[in-house]
């Protein structure tokens, strides 16, 4: 309403100007903070990576070897081996969650994109399988 | 233009014993704020309180006057380095400086004698290296306000004064609070000095006021 009564102002002609201005020099800082955020995730993910595998190939052969029978016992036994991860991560793992923080990530954003992540690729895992056999 | 972090009404007790209850402390961006107390008076609960990691009962930490419930999700507005070793030892000197948006170059400039390349992994390097590393990044980093819990430790003496310079220099453009048991440093620098004893923060105003509240003698 403003805009459109002070349209023919120059100084409302300067606002809009700078206003068109701005989201530039924001998408080029945005890609590199976007990329140190991902990298930062992987390194943080990386920490549980190996044993998160493991526990998804188990769990995967233990499901196709019964033929989908035992998908919901093995769904909460690897939502039961994450909280455990969880639980010892975030203890040994104390002293470096400041660095994330100093770059601006907090723990909830490294934990519920490195679960939620690990959780897709087993369901998209399980999915994929089901649908192709 | 000048910035100010304050922090007040904080009450946080652990176990019935008040660790901290009557606090006023305020940093400007420009000047170094020095932090002293002895050992369990509560400075680094003090320092997490504010970086909002500690979640005291109540507290009130504001920038330029606006309530900031959880500052460590602001690392535009502050930055903190803990008193312990926090960057992954898997890390290269290198991957920091990147995420951190920093250059190398300035590093060796001013530490010309730091001795380790920027392939090196942070875990190869001496308890000193590390720390000085860790002292850097933050330091020079974007933040407008950075707390530095008991930065001199583990730092020889050249490079104690060489950290000191580099705090100078930048705080020009922001504000610092700092803690250290080396005390003397933290004086040398500090615009203003506050001093935490029983749960309690004192603006001092001289050396006789810390040895008057029973901290140091001279």
């Amino acid at each position: 309403m403003l805009l459109r009564l002070y349209y023919n102002e120059k100084w409302c002609q300067d606002i809009i100007r700078i206003a068109m201005l701005r989201p530039t020099p924001i998408l080029e800082e945005a890609t590199p903070i976007m990329r140190i955020i991902l990298r930062s995730l992987v390194t943080f993910y990386k920490s549980f990576a190996l044993l998160s595998l493991i526990i998804n190939v188990v769990c995967i052969a233990v499901i196709v070897k019964t033929e989908f029978r035992l998908f919901p016992l093995m769904f909460w036994f690897k939502a039961t081996v994450m909280a455990i991860i969880f639980y010892f991560v975030n203890d040994y793992k104390q002293k470096e969650f400041y660095y994330y923080q100093n770059l601006g990530i907090s723990k909830n954003t490294l934990w519920i994109s490195t679960f939620g992540f690990d959780l897709v690729l087993f369901l998209l895992v399980n999915y994929l399988i089901y649908a192709l056999g | 233009m000048t910035h100010i972090l304050e922090a007040d009404g904080i009450q946080l007790s652990f176990s019935n014993r008040k660790i901290l209850s009557d606090i006023y402390i305020k940093c400007e961006t420009g000047k170094v704020t020095g932090l002293l107390g002895r050992n369990g008076q509560g400075k680094t609960c003090l320092m997490q309180t504010i970086y909002g990691t500690l979640r005291p009962d109540i507290k009130s930490v504001r920038f330029d006057g606006v309530y900031i419930n959880k500052p460590y999700r602001r690392s535009d507005l502050l930055a903190y380095v803990p008193q312990f070793n926090f960057i992954p030892p898997s890390l290269t000197i290198e991957r920091v400086f990147n995420d951190f948006k920093l250059k190398v170059t300035g590093f060796e400039k001013i530490f010309p004698t730091f001795g380790s390349g920027i392939k090196s992994q942070l875990g190869n390097l001496s308890g000193g290296q590390r720390r000085l590393i860790e002292l850097y990044v933050i330091i020079t980093s974007k933040a407008l306000f950075v707390m530095l819990d008991e930065p001199f430790s583990h730092l020889s003496p050249v490079q104690v004064e060489q950290v000191k310079a580099l705090i100078t220099e930048e705080k020009s453009n922001k504000g610092f609070l700092i803690t250290d048991h080396m005390f003397r440093h933290v004086i040398d620098i500090a615009d203003h000095t506050y001093l935490l004893a029983n749960g309690k923060l004192n603006l001092t105003t001289s050396v006789e006021d810390l040895e008057y509240l029973g901290y140091a003698h001279f």
